[in-house]
Order: C-alpha cells, then structure tokens, then sequence
C-alpha cells in the first residue's frame, strides 16, 4: 500500500456528520405511503400501423423502418447513396416510461451487420437529463439470441442528444456485437436514473425500449486477418510499441481493430489505448482520396483479453463506404482490401 | 479461559453466519444503514464539495434502502447497494449544481478535523479532481474495490474506469509533493 493510499484513507476516514441522517430517513419512511412509480405502457403509432396491416390481411407481422439522412446529426455530407440499405424489419417493440410526464417512441433503427443503431423520441426529460444517461453510462443494453443467450462483447456507444426545446429530445445509441446482428436477437435497452443493474436489473430503470431483430441484416462487412507486425507511435506520450495486428473489421457503422502487443512496455492500459486511437486509421478509397480516422470515427471503446490483447471499437461519424474502400493504413502499414 | 474461547468461537461463528444470511428483515435494513452511515456520507461529501448536498445524498440512499421490497442477499450485499446509490445520487446532484449555477461550484468548507497536515493536503488535492474522478477514487482508495467492481457501481466499462484513475493518479502526482505513490 503507497502512502497515498493510506493518507487518502484516513482523510477520507475523518469526513464524518453529525446529524443523524439514518432517523430521518426512517421517518420518512414511515410517512410514505409507499406509491410506486407510475408505469405506463405506451404503444407507439406503429402498432396502429400493424393493426391496420393484419386486419387488411397481408399478414404483416414486423415493420420495417426506414432511414433517415439527419441521423448523424451535424456530420455533414451522408457518403452512402442508398441509405435504405441499412433499414430493418422490428417485431415485437416494446416501449415503458417511467418519467412522471414522459413518453418515450422509437423514431429509426438502422443494422449493417455489425451494429445497431437506434433513435428515440423521449419527452418529459431534458438534454441534460438525457446526458447523465450517456456521460455516467447509465444505458443498460441488453442483446441476446433468439434462444436468449448473451452475445459476447457487446459495446454500447450514445453517439448524440438533440434539444427540441420544450417539445422532445432525441437521443441516438448504436450497439455492436463481437459476433454480428442477426435474425431473431433481442435488444433491450434500459436507461437507469441510478446504475442498480448491478443485482437488479428489472428494478428502477427509467425507461425502456425494446425489440426483436425480424430479418437477417445484409453483411456489409469488410474482415481482414492482417497477422502483421508493425510500429505505433503514442502522440501523447511520444513513445513506440510494437503490435502485431490481427483482425481489422469495417463495416458501415463500425470500425474495429485487434491486437497483440509484443513489446514489453510496461504501459497501462490507457496508454497504449491512446496509442491505437492515435493512430487511427488512414482509410485509402478506390479513387486515391484518402480519409484519417480521427476525422470519421467517434465513440472509441475498448477492451482487454487476457493480458496481451486489446479490441479497439469505433462508430463512424456517418455511413462508411465500404464498397469503395480498397485499403487501410495503420502505423505506416499499409493493409490492402480484399474481397 | 476455555469456556471463555468457546464463547468466543460461538460468537464469530454467530457473527460470521450473519453475514451469510440474507437480510430480510426491516430492522435488519436499519442497523445496516447505521454501520454504513458516515461512509455513505463521506463518499458524497468528496463527489459533491457541500456538506448539505452530502447529508441529503446520504440520507435519500437510506430512504431508498428503508423502503426497498426486496431482500439482499448478504449484508455486504446491501452496503455494496447503498454506495451505488449514495454515490450516483451525488453524482446526479453535481451535475444539478453546474447546470443551476452555470460555473463549476467551488467544494464548500466540509468542515473536516484531519488526524494531520498529509491529510488535509491530499484531499485537497482530490478535491480538485473533477466529480467522477473523485467517485473513482473514493471507491478504490477508500472501499478497496477492484476495477470491475467499479465499473459495476458506475456502470461504465473497466477501461473506463482504468481511464479515470490513470488521468486521476497522473493529475495526483503533479499536484501533491512527495512519494505519495511510490511502493
């Protein structure tokens, strides 16, 4: 134990009250009539919709929604002609607010194999409400099998909040998987006041969307197995590794890079996480434009298997090409795409 | 001696299978909100800088508890629970001060009586650490936890919370003199 560790310990051993909080609070609960929250179960306009499709009998049992150009927000030029692509067939949408005032809709939901991206509609919450949500990670996504089974490494990234005044804010969140979207999985997402999912998850969250993946998403996705050494520089701290890159997966959402760190650095797990941002990928088009990482990829995540190999996530900014893409450049390395 | 050692067996015995045992009972919730009081209020205090925003954080954790439905598993159970909610209450809190008063609140005087000076210069070097910073290292520092527990509390991810307290230790050693952090 370093001295910090202990002097902390004690200074914070000495910051006591002298109000006796515990009796206060237990005639406050003697007082309390013990109302629960309010739960309203809100059924958004697409059931009107799916109600008039079965009883107009074309059997329609999920409903397909479609694309929107403004997703990303203030990103600017949308690259990919034909947004329609990333659009995906929902079932079973299930929508609960617990905001005293709120309502809560899903506006769009977009799959490109890799990930899903979703935007809602929440009233009764302000901007700054919704980005506790997303500032202490208090979204608790939730994606399994048909068969219910947790699909692995899952990574959660809230990529924007849109303040609409007094009428609504708009929140965007993407999740990914380690092993793809597909037909049949679940997502939940639950959005906590107070992270309690700890020990219980179906308690306290404040509201809740969830739905069934109805079609298989198209695989756009662009898997390469590099296995090559290379040399990455640490532009904060000035410092090279040596990695020996695995796998590099880009698909219309995400960009994701593995690798093994060989050199005996002694670096944190920070660090060398900042060295694999930093150098990002160059991503080098068909027509010779070439395009930085830093400049399209957003909400970087990360991960540790064992103790050697690191797992870098990122969402790009706005739909990626990757028709278009004929390689990649990491480190100085280049890694030419193939198909 | 021997009945005396017997005894003694027999009591942390009892002690021990207590802490096994869930905690179910009402009166049960209140001792523990007692053992776990000045904790509750210690962990606040540091996130928020204000003593009152500290007690009534506190306090409202305690009230969650008091009328909680559900049982706990164990007592360390329930005191894991009280300082996730103690401490995401605070945080909430904050976040409530800087969008009222629209600047960074300076940490109100919590009129603490330090055993000694180290004291006092490291938790004003903490204090200066912005608020979740300060929640990581309150619960590493003070509670022992490991980074998944941690980043269970916060529910951010372990390399989130690797990264506050790297940033966290980095700021530290500039600000505090010393080998505050040599083994």
């Amino acid at each position: 134990m370093n001295e910090f560790n202990k002097t902390f310990k004690g200074a914070a051993g000495c910051i006591v009250t002298d109000r006796d909080i515990v009796s206060e609070a237990a005639q406050r609960a003697a007082q309390s009539c013990g109302a629960g929250r309010r739960v309203r179960k809100l059924r958004p306009a697409v059931c009107a919709l799916l109600a008039a499709a079965m009883i107009c009998g074309t059997g329609v049992s999920a409903v397909k929604y479609g694309w929107l150009n403004v997703v990303f927000g203030d990103s600017g030029n949308v690259i990919l002609e034909n947004p329609s692509d990333y659009s995906l067939e929902i079932s079973g949408l299930e929508t609960e607010c617990r905001l005293p005032d709120g309502e809560i809709s899903l506006n769009d939901v977009v799959c490109d194999g890799e990930a899903i991206y979703i935007n809602l509609r929440l009233t009764g919450a302000t901007e700054e409400d919704m980005q506790n949500y997303a500032d202490f990670a208090r979204i608790y996504p939730q994606l399994t099998t048909a068969d219910g089974a947790f699909k692995s490494t899952v990574q959660l990234f809230s990529i924007g909040i849109t303040d609409h005044g007094e009428d609504f804010v708009e929140m965007y969140a993407s999740i990914s998987s380690a092993d793809g979207i597909d037909i049949g999985d679940k997502i939940d997402f639950k959005f906590y006041e107070l992270s309690e999912a700890m020990y219980d998850p179906d308690e306290e969250y404040d509201f809740r969307i969830a739905f069934d993946v109805a079609e298989q998403p198209s695989d756009m996705t662009i898997s390469l197995a590099p296995d090559r050494e290379m040399t990455l520089v640490s532009g904060l701290f000035n410092r090279t590794m040596e990695i020996n890159a695995e796998s590099i997966i880009i698909s219309p959402l995400t960009y994701q890079f593995t690798a093994t760190i060989l050199s005996s650095t002694g670096y944190s797990f920070d660090n060398i996480y900042e060295a694999m941002n930093q150098e990002a990928a160059v991503f080098v088009m068909k027509d010779g434009s070439r395009i930085s990482g830093m400049d399209i990829c957003d909400s970087y995540g990360g991960s540790l298997d064992g103790n050697d190999t690191y797992h870098i996530y990122a969402f790009f900014k706005r739909v990626f090409p990757v028709d278009d893409l004929a390689g990649i450049e990491i480190g100085g390395s280049y890694i030419e795409v193939t198909r | 001696m021997e009945n005396t050692a017997a005894s003694d067996n027999k009591l942390a015995s009892a002690a021990a299978a207590k802490e096994n045992f869930r905690v179910t009972d009402r009166s049960e919730f209140e001792e523990i909100a007692r053992e776990n009081m000045q904790r509750l209020y210690a962990h606040a205090a540091v996130i928020t800088g204000s003593k009152q925003d500290a007690e009534d954080a506190a306090a409202d954790a305690i009230y969650r508890l008091l009328i909680r439905k559900k049982p706990f598993e164990s007592r360390e159970h329930a005191k894991a629970w009280l300082i996730r909610v103690t401490v995401n209450g605070a945080l909430k809190m904050k976040s409530r001060q800087r969008r009222f008063s629209g600047e960074e609140n300076a940490a109100e005087n919590l009129s603490v009586e330090f055993e000694y000076p180290e004291q006092s210069e490291v938790m004003e070097a903490v204090m200066k650490l912005d608020s979740g910073s300060r929640a990581v290292i309150m619960l590493f520092y003070f509670e022992d936890y490991s980074i998944k527990e941690i980043g269970r509390i916060l529910k951010i991810s372990p390399s989130a919370v690797t990264s506050r307290l790297t940033r966290a230790r980095g700021r530290l050693k500039e600000m505090l003199k010393g080998d505050y952090f040599n083994e």
